[in-house]
């Protein structure tokens, strides 16, 4: 007797019980059904249901998952369909029913491996093991919300543990991958702009015509090229009378957002679940999630060392333009070919830092192709001044400045003018609001003159906070000695490299 | 972050001391450090035990740490307050660097010197034109100083 029981406990414990599934299905691209099946019914009767609703045969029904016809024989349960996962259907027409009885119905399959991949098409060393993407990876998804007209290709296994981001938030420092959870093995990841952090993120795709999800691939991506705008995947929209055949891919926050839009959810392509377990270049610890360098050795960097190094890099003014990849940063161990190769990744030390990143970008760009950035207060406008005078006007501020010294316009040399400038101070008779205001804006000049020496590479205001005296200019590279504010030589170097 | 990574360090250190070489904290403060270097076998420094002192920034390793010779030294790249010139110290300092790959760049430099970025060019100009005086020279100064 006892034996019998334990049987029928344990064949309970391994016997699913069906589960009741609630399906989003959306018919013709336009009209949206929802159906109720068991999750031990076969695709087949989810078409019978359909058909039954749409009033159409269910012979010429086909449904369709992550770009690919789903199988008459295939249990729901297999799909890996989630409560609210959305289906796109459409008809064949009765001819190419009979013409094409044999096309290739593809079941999506779990994921079966442990050890899972993201995309490396891009990099050489795992090219192997591109192509995996498309089967084991690309799996059905939960559907959690099911806005118009999209299919879902990635899903994953992420838990989002809301109370803990909650908690994390309250007790440090505003950080953008706090709520990356340690079971996470999604391969994808976008800063997502309206959660502000890193986010396990969904590849979806539809017809780049239409819109339309109700899309089918003659094949799943292998690599980055492959969920790109110049993808080589061609298929066949399915929607009305679209005839599209180029598909496009996306990215999704894996966040339920009411309303969202397009250009939320920016690609991070060299972040990733670190489930191989690497040691963090610099703190070498064994983080979660991490960023992979593309230089060969593929240097592993964690996300917190990650922000502090592209702060630290930022602050100095160290990121380089990179002539193919932007303003970068590379490999901290200096591989060669290891620079960041999407800026959207410096979103990572937080939007402020990525504003400010994106303002030295474009300094940079102006400051590298023979332009200067206007020095009226607050300004900073790039200017690309042309013609011999030294009268430069900014059109922004409309601030007139010497080209030279980047003072305001001055007739005469720039060093007669710098005397000129202390001997009016001392003779200056204003009225006393003037006064005030001037003695204000004399002060800042005053304190800027004091702690600040310019460059004299490119007369930009330099303060030394320590070290010796051989100076390297953060904005032209020019190497200038402090004491002598000319570009460094033998003689600075023995008279006076440490002060003396 | 910076105390953690340190902290590290000097665990890596104990485990696989680079040769020649030994560093770890003066007294309680984990920031501060004293390493020291036996003059290499193939140059005029062997036989000397030089001491150096480290510092490390708050903001470890993303800064580079301050490392300075205590012990008076002879060579051209080595100025008379013990300061260094080695370019991963100041503008090629990598976070991916470590105090043990440091301290191994310091021994070869003293085996190597580089009088073509002299810290001191007296002694780089004798290292130059006058290689038996400047062997003769750094010898007696280890010997004085470092033994």
């Amino acid at each position: 007797m006892a034996t019998a029981a334990s049987t029928s406990v344990l064949s309970k414990v391994l016997v699913n019980e069906p589960e009741q599934l609630s399906i989003v299905v959306r018919f013709s691209g336009n009209k949206i059904y929802n159906v109720n099946i068991s999750s031990k019914d076969t695709i087949s009767d989810l078409k019978k249901a359909v058909a039954h609703i749409a009033n159409v045969s269910p012979r010429t029904l086909n449904l369709v998952l992550t770009g690919q016809l789903l199988n008459d024989s295939t249990l729901l349960q297999d799909c890996g369909l989630g409560i609210h996962t959305t289906l796109h259907a459409f008809c064949w027409s009765d001819n190419l029913v009979h013409e094409s009885p044999d096309i290739p119905a593809q079941k999506p399959q779990l994921f079966q491996e442990t050890d899972h991949k993201a995309p490396h098409g891009y990099n050489s060393r795992d090219e192997s093991q591109g192509n995996q993407i498309t089967r084991d990876c690309l799996r059905a998804a939960e559907e959690t919300s099911t806005p118009a007209g999209e299919s879902d290709v990635d899903g994953n296994d992420f838990i989002w543990l809301r109370t803990q981001r909650e908690i994390s938030s309250r007790t440090r420092p505003p950080s953008c991958y706090r709520n990356l959870n340690t079971n996470d093995i999604s391969r994808f990841f976008v800063y997502c702009k309206i959660c502000d952090c890193v986010q396990p993120a969904k590849l979806r795709l539809s017809c780049k015509d239409c819109g339309s999800g109700a899309f089918l691939v003659d094949r799943g991506p292998s690599n980055w090229r492959d969920i790109s705008a110049n993808t080589e995947i061609i298929g066949t929209c399915k929607s009305g009378s679209c005839s599209g055949t180029v598909p496009r891919f996306y990215l999704r926050c894996n966040e339920k957002h009411d309303g969202e839009v397009e250009g939320t959810a920016a690609l991070l392509k060299h972040v990733q679940a670190n489930h191989k377990r690497v040691e963090c270049i610099i703190c070498s610890d064994v983080m979660s999630h991490v960023l992979i360098f593309p230089c060969s050795p593929g240097h592993v960097i964690c996300l917190e060392c990650f922000n502090q190094y592209g702060t630290t890099c930022l602050n100095e003014r160290r990121f380089v333009e990179h002539p193919v990849h932007g303003y970068t940063l590379p490999c901290p161990a200096g591989c060669l070919d290891s620079h960041i190769e999407e800026t959207h990744h410096f979103l990572l030390l937080g939007q402020e830092k990525y504003e400010r990143y994106k303002n030295f970008g474009a300094e940079e760009y102006v400051l590298q192709n023979g332009g200067m950035l206007c020095p009226g207060p607050g300004c900073g406008m790039g200017l690309f001044p042309s013609g011999e005078g030294r009268l430069v006007k900014c059109r922004e501020c409309r601030h007139e400045f010497c080209k030279d010294c980047r003072r305001e316009f001055h007739l005469g040399g720039c060093e007669n003018f710098l005397e000129s400038l202390s001997l009016a101070v001392s003779d200056l008779r204003i009225n006393d609001e003037r006064a005030v205001r001037a003695t204000w804006e004399q002060e800042a000049q005053s304190l800027i003159d004091e702690t600040t020496k310019s460059c004299p590479g490119c007369q930009t205001k330099t303060e030394r906070s320590g070290g010796c005296m051989h100076m390297i200019c953060s904005r032209c590279q020019t190497e200038w000695c402090w004491i002598c504010v000319k570009k460094w030589n033998r003689d600075c170097m023995a008279d006076h490299w440490f002060g003396t | 972050m910076a105390m953690k990574r340190i902290q590290k360090e000097l665990l890596d250190l104990g485990r696989d001391p680079p040769c020649n070489c030994s560093a770890g904290p003066v007294g309680d403060d984990i920031f501060q450090w004293q390493a020291t270097i036996l003059g290499p076998a193939d140059s005029p420094y062997q036989g000397g035990v030089f001491f150096l002192t480290i510092t490390f920034p708050s903001d470890y390793p993303f800064k580079p740490p301050k490392v300075a010779f205590s012990t008076k030294i002879y060579h051209p790249n080595i100025n008379s307050n013990g300061s260094i010139c080695l370019d991963i110290l100041r503008s090629q300092w990598s976070p991916a660097l470590t105090i043990s790959k440091v301290l191994l760049s310091i021994c070869s430099l003293l085996t190597d010197p580089n009088p073509d970025d002299p810290l001191v060019p007296e002694i780089a100009r004798m290292f130059k034109t006058n290689r038996t005086e400047y062997n003769r020279l750094a010898k007696e100064w280890t010997a004085k100083y470092a033994e």
